[in-house]
């Protein structure tokens, strides 16, 4: 039952994004990447639906299971129906190379394969490894997620009390992607199982993994998305912290993925409007994940309007806004439905919110905010709090990246496709975004809350500083 | 031009040479990261033998969740300054109920570090013992009146 949970969910993401992907050529090209952002897209999906459910029933009701099915059934119609003239068994492969590769590439790709391998089999240890530590997850694990979850499949037609003001301490309105996904695994299963949130902690590391791997296989070169893949395996914490149960590595992925999104939109001159639209669920989901989606939406929107204005003009940016919020819509409604109706019933939670340092920061009087904002001494602390950070986060693997842009220089192959100008720009902008909010901090633990914070920021976005670093650094087949 | 085909082919051979040596770097980094990652968690686990300390805390606590009404408010009391684990571990243990500090709720949770008796307390409280989890958890119940 609880592969049936995982599968229904994700076979119905793949006929989606099938059905969004252009081109009608074949059901199997770019299979790996519309499979890594289906597993994303299902999971995120899943729980978007499990909770409109919860709403509308008052409860967790087997009725779900019968919508998940249904949706899964007129997908699966849908997607014949669309690609019944088009389909082309007569395949053309993944990656084609133009020439056969000589004897040196094809040592260097077994090369690579190893280590690749390799590597993959030492995170799997480590994976089990921690998990077997800390069945429940780290401390955020079990006294959010976990226990978000248990509120929601033990408590029946009371489960929305567990938001209520009561519960303030476990923060009531962190948005519902994990906690309502193992719910509803929970409740396809009929009992609680740690393997619920176990499996799904693995399913997002591993597609974070691959959707690196293969989208860079795709739009720069087969070898430069094994190297980028070993990088983010080589980061302890990426698997440290997702095998700790909580919420960064999943919405890392959904950065990673409107990221890689915005680069297939912009390959080519081709209109992709079902891409864009999955672009927006995409980035909604990172919203519904944690509070930091939100922030990734705005600098979206950001770099979008920077990007697609000086390229094509305003008009082109208004017309992929429109598809982009058709598509983040959905997510948003039930997350403003979930902060504003659920999370924060009464009045004696909306003070505690008042109270709470995030509204500070915008109840400050525009004097404090000038301080804070002319603070060079405030600046400093962020900064070096971020370089040490980073440096914690990547350890040695943080030399890789001076010496590939020493010795590999800079690739020509996507320097056409602005997807990278608005990949950067998000990136620039989130970076940023968290930096602004450290600085206009007004409480005096501003040292404590970069202790605990940066690192796990950071996670949020290496996999897609690893996938556009690479995407512009040559290929090792550029160089040789 | 003999030459230049020289020096072309040591070109080509460098460049192959960097390839390697980079690709080599990055996965003696990556494979050291990893190897250092499950060494770790194999001390870790040897340390705690097996089993993890939230298992233990539910098990303990698998008496009282009997007892308990399925939904409503317990209270929970502690003289201990740092406690925050073991409210939280508790609220985590005996979820869907809500968990609030103070006694005036018909069930209570003490925690007590070894200066307190549970016995003293719950007379000055009007409470009275249920079920003892371990020597420092109690669940009290309101006397009435």
């Amino acid at each position: 039952m609880l592969l049936i949970s995982l599968a229904v969910p994700i076979a119905t993401a793949f006929f989606i994004v099938n059905m969004a992907w252009p081109g009608k050529d074949s059901f199997k090209s770019e299979f790996a990447v519309k499979a890594c952002l289906s597993i994303g897209l299902g999971l995120g999906l899943s729980s978007w639906l499990f909770f409109i459910c919860l709403v509308f029933f008052g409860a967790v009701t087997k009725y779900f299971i019968l919508l998940d099915i249904i949706l899964l059934a007129a997908c699966l119609v849908l997607f014949i129906f669309k690609k019944k003239n088009a389909f082309n068994f007569d395949l053309k492969p993944e990656f084609p190379s133009p020439e056969s590769p000589s004897l040196d590439r094809k040592c260097f790709n077994y090369f690579l394969y190893a280590g690749f391998i390799i590597l993959s089999l030492i995170t799997i240890i480590s994976f089990v490894l921690r998990v077997l530590n800390d069945p429940h997850g780290s401390w955020d694990a079990w006294n959010i997620y976990n226990l978000g979850a248990r509120f929601i499949f033990r408590g029946s037609a009371e489960w929305a009390t567990a938001f209520s003001s009561l519960y303030d301490w476990s923060l009531p309105d962190y948005p519902l992607l994990i906690q309502g996904n193992v719910a509803r695994i929970w409740s396809y299963v009929g009992y609680e199982t740690l393997m619920a949130p176990v499996s799904q902690a693995f399913l997002f590391i591993s597609a974070t993994v691959m959707l690196t791997v293969f989208s860079l296989s795709r739009l720069q070169n087969k070898n430069q998305g094994l190297i980028a893949g070993m990088v983010l395996l080589g980061t302890p914490f990426f698997i440290y912290n997702g095998s700790s149960l909580i919420a960064d590595v999943p919405v890392g992925f959904y950065i990673l993925a409107t990221v890689v999104l915005h680069c297939f939109i912009d390959e080519g001159t081709k209109k992709k409007p079902g891409l864009i639209f999955i672009c927006g669920f995409m980035a909604g989901l990172a919203a519904w994940t944690k509070n930091e989606g939100l922030l990734l939406i705005i600098s979206i929107y950001f770099a979008r309007f920077i990007v697609i204005t000086l390229q094509k003009g305003p008009e082109a940016f208004f017309k992929e806004a429109v598809i982009f919020t058709s598509g983040l819509t959905p997510v948003l409604i039930i997350i403003a439905y979930f902060k504003f109706q659920l999370a924060s019933p009464n009045i004696v939670y909306l003070q505690d919110q008042l109270a709470s340092p995030v509204t500070l920061i915008f109840n400050q009087n525009f004097n404090a905010l000038f301080n804070s904002l002319t603070d060079i001494s405030k600046y400093i602390i962020i900064g070096k709090t971020f370089i040490v950070k980073f440096y914690e986060l990547e350890k040695w693997m943080l030399i890789v990246f001076p010496v590939f842009i020493l010795l590999m220089g800079r690739s020509d192959k996507n320097l056409n496709n602005p997807g990278i100008y608005t990949s950067l720009l998000i990136l620039m902008i989130m970076i940023c975004g968290y930096f602004t909010v450290f600085l206009v901090y007004p409480l005096d633990n501003l040292q404590w809350l970069l202790e605990t914070t940066v690192r796990r920021l950071l996670l949020q976005i290496l996999p897609s500083l690893i996938f556009v670093f690479f995407l512009i650094i040559a290929a090792p087949e550029e160089t040789a | 031009m003999k030459q230049l085909l020289l020096k072309n082919k040591i070109l080509i051979r460098s460049k192959k040479i960097r390839v390697y040596v980079i690709t080599a770097m990055v996965i003696l980094i990556a494979v050291t990261a990893g190897v250092g990652n499950c060494l770790k968690e194999i001390k870790f686990l040897q340390l705690i033998g097996g089993t993890d300390d939230i298992t233990l805390f539910e098990n303990n606590f698998e008496h009282i969740r009997r007892i308990l009404p399925p939904f409503g408010i317990i209270g929970y009391y502690s003289d201990k300054k740092y406690d925050a684990r073991t409210f939280c571990l508790t609220r985590y243990t005996l979820s869907p109920r809500i968990i609030v500090q103070g006694i005036e709720h018909p069930f209570v949770i003490g925690n007590f570090s070894r200066f307190k008796k549970p016995g003293e307390f719950a007379k000055a409280h009007h409470l009275s013992i249920m079920e003892t989890v371990d020597k420092n958890i109690v669940l009290f119940k309101k006397r009435s009146e």
